[in-house]
């Protein structure tokens, strides 16, 4: 045998070697399999009426949390349109094309209100409050249906243009965001029809 | 024969295939380092350090545009093993170069050897309870379960390799009931679809269970494995009718029943476990703060195990650097949470630990034999005389 085909068939054996290994390294478990196991009394069975988990399903246990169902009455010329991610319906104002109203539901206090109040203020670029702040900025009603409902009113600048009014229910550990912006001048001449919308937030209890 | 086997093996055993070798690894390591804060360490570590090759990903394509750290390995143990064919007689001359040489084989054996044989996984421990099992933190596994009696369950479990591919069969049990996968995604984002939700589009993919309350968007797998939200969506069957369809994501920590009549079965996507050698019961979890602030001071779990051996029970404290070594298995303090009232240890299985110390010992023995050789050839040279 020749020196040189001595050392390509060194070349080859290494090849071989190494396309063993990465074959053998490829096998993966390919079949299901049984076991015996000790039953984990603490595992929770999800059952009919448990909320799924969080919306943002940040990993969260579930939680025995209600389920709610809100109603509601929209003013005749809000017009529902396919709501968008996170929301659980939305609503364009007729001959206001700038203008969209929002409803979403999330588990628990999805942040609170102070940051969720200044996540829309940030929106319109306007400064952060404090906690002390707040309560000058938030008024309170309690809709027909009993619900408390915070809401603000929030107006950008001149330049920016824009305003926003939005409110927050907090129904058996859910929160409920209703938000309605847009062009200021429109936004403002909104409110009352936005007032009546909060208004008339009620929870559903058909389904229990 | 020596003489064909040395000429065959000679290109490989090349000096220069050994610098050529340990510049890439330089290069890999160096790259695999610039590349963690972004991809991670988990990402980094099975894509650039445990792969044969670093892997491009194009539009519709990947390419392999670098070796990985296994290739780099398993060349360079090749290199070192048919260096000793090659070069046995110089070898023979200076048997402490050979024993350096075969302790860092025997190194490269061991970080081989590692890959396949190192478990990671998180033990969570509440105060006053025990636990049996701990939790992979990268791979789930899809489990059906029927209930036994004793405080046991029979459970199927159902590999990432089978539930990910669409169209797969698995049969459940000895019941007439079958599952088939219809779609499978890396990651998305799940949102609860309250009932209300009338003027919405959003119609979840399953009909029964959690999952008929849910609406996923497929999305993007994070290279972080451990943070992506698997989620799995299966049509459940008996003999030949479709009995409804199931969401199950690793988001949905609990169990859902099935619909399948008379046969109790439960079913989840969840971490894959490792049952331990005895059970651990949480006594206490201790976390002391510097006074005034939110710093920790310390952190310690107090647990009772029992040695299967003797089935003797004793009390262990492990802290942040005092794990505990139990049966091949090491537990380390790694987390804590709900009101420190959950203490969670990092468990960590690694059957080819010793390797690393054999082979340190085996160089530095090597290296120490091969300069008192020298030493002592060079002391003879010099004066003729012989040290000691």
């Amino acid at each position: 045998m020749s020196e040189a085909r001595s050392r390509h068939s060194g070349l080859t054996i290494a090849a071989l070697i190494v396309f063993s290994i990465t074959t053998l390294m490829s096998c993966k478990p390919t079949k299901p399999y049984e076991s015996i196991e000790i039953t984990d009394p603490d595992e929770p069975v999800w059952h009919e009426g448990m909320l799924p988990s969080n919306p943002s399903m940040e990993q969260n246990t579930p939680t025995e949390q209600k389920e709610i169902v809100i109603n509601w009455q929209a003013p005749l010329h809000w017009k529902p349109v396919n709501a968008g991610q996170f929301q659980i319906a939305k609503f364009i104002i007729e001959d206001k094309s700038g203008i969209t109203c929002a409803i979403s539901q999330f588990m628990g206090e999805a942040g609170g209100l102070l940051a969720n109040i200044n996540r829309w203020r940030k929106q319109l670029k306007l400064k952060e409050l404090t906690e002390a702040e707040l309560a000058s900025e938030v008024s309170t009603l309690t809709s027909t249906g009993g619900l408390t409902v915070q809401w603000v009113r929030l107006e950008s600048d001149s330049e920016m243009n824009e305003a926003t009014l939005g409110a927050i229910a907090l129904v058996h550990g859910n929160s409920v965001f209703v938000k309605l912006s847009g062009p200021k001048s429109d936004v403002l001449a909104e409110q009352e029809s936005f007032m009546t919308f909060i208004q008339s937030l009620t929870e559903n209890h058909s389904h229990d | 024969m020596i003489k064909v086997l040395r000429n065959m093996l000679r290109p490989l055993s090349h000096l220069s295939l050994s610098v050529i070798i340990l510049s890439f690894s330089l290069f890999l390591i160096l790259a695999g380092t610039l590349v963690l804060p972004k991809l991670g360490l988990y990402f980094v570590q099975k894509n650039y350090f445990e792969a044969f090759f670093v892997w491009k990903e194009f539009k519709n394509f990947s390419l392999p545009i670098f070796p990985g750290g296994m290739l780099l390995g398993v060349l360079f143990g090749l290199n070192l093993l048919s260096n000793f064919v090659v070069r046995f007689k110089a070898y023979a001359r200076q048997p402490g170069l050979f024993v350096v040489h075969f302790g860092i084989l025997i190194l490269c054996v061991g970080v081989f050897l590692q890959v396949f044989l190192t478990r990671e996984s998180q033990m969570v421990l509440t105060e006053g309870k025990t636990s049996y099992y701990s939790e992979d933190l990268h791979h789930h596994e899809l489990v059906f379960i029927r209930p036994l009696e004793d405080n046991r369950q029979k459970v199927l479990h159902v590999p990432h390799t089978v539930y990910q591919k669409p169209g797969n069969i698995i049969p459940l049990f000895d019941t007439p009931f079958h599952i088939r996968v219809k779609s499978w995604h890396p990651n998305a984002v799940l949102r609860y679809v309250p009932r209300n939700a009338v003027h919405n589009s959003l119609v979840p993919s399953a009909t029964q269970g959690a999952g008929a309350h849910i609406y996923f968007t497929p999305m993007t797998p994070d290279p972080e494995k451990a943070r992506n939200l698997e989620t799995l969506v299966v049509d459940l069957y008996q003999d030949d009718t479709l009995v409804g369809t199931y969401l199950f994501s690793n988001a949905l920590e609990y169990l859902q029943k099935l619909d399948t009549g008379n046969e109790s079965l439960q079913a989840r996507l969840r971490p894959r476990r490792y049952f331990e050698p005895s059970p651990v019961y949480l006594k206490e979890f201790v976390h002391e703060k510097y006074a005034g602030t939110n710093i920790p001071r310390h952190f310690s779990s107090h647990i009772l195990i029992t040695d299967p051996g003797t089935g003797n029970q004793r009390e262990v404290h492990i802290s942040m650097n005092q794990p505990l070594r139990f049966y091949g298995s090491t537990y380390y303090q790694a987390s804590f949470g709900q009101n420190d009232t959950v203490s969670i240890l990092q468990v960590v299985r690694n059957q080819s630990a010793p390797i690393p110390y054999f082979s340190c010992a085996l160089v530095t023995l090597g290296l120490i034999w091969h300069f008192c050789q020298m030493f002592w050839r060079y002391q003879k040279k010099r004066t003729g005389i012989v040290p000691g």
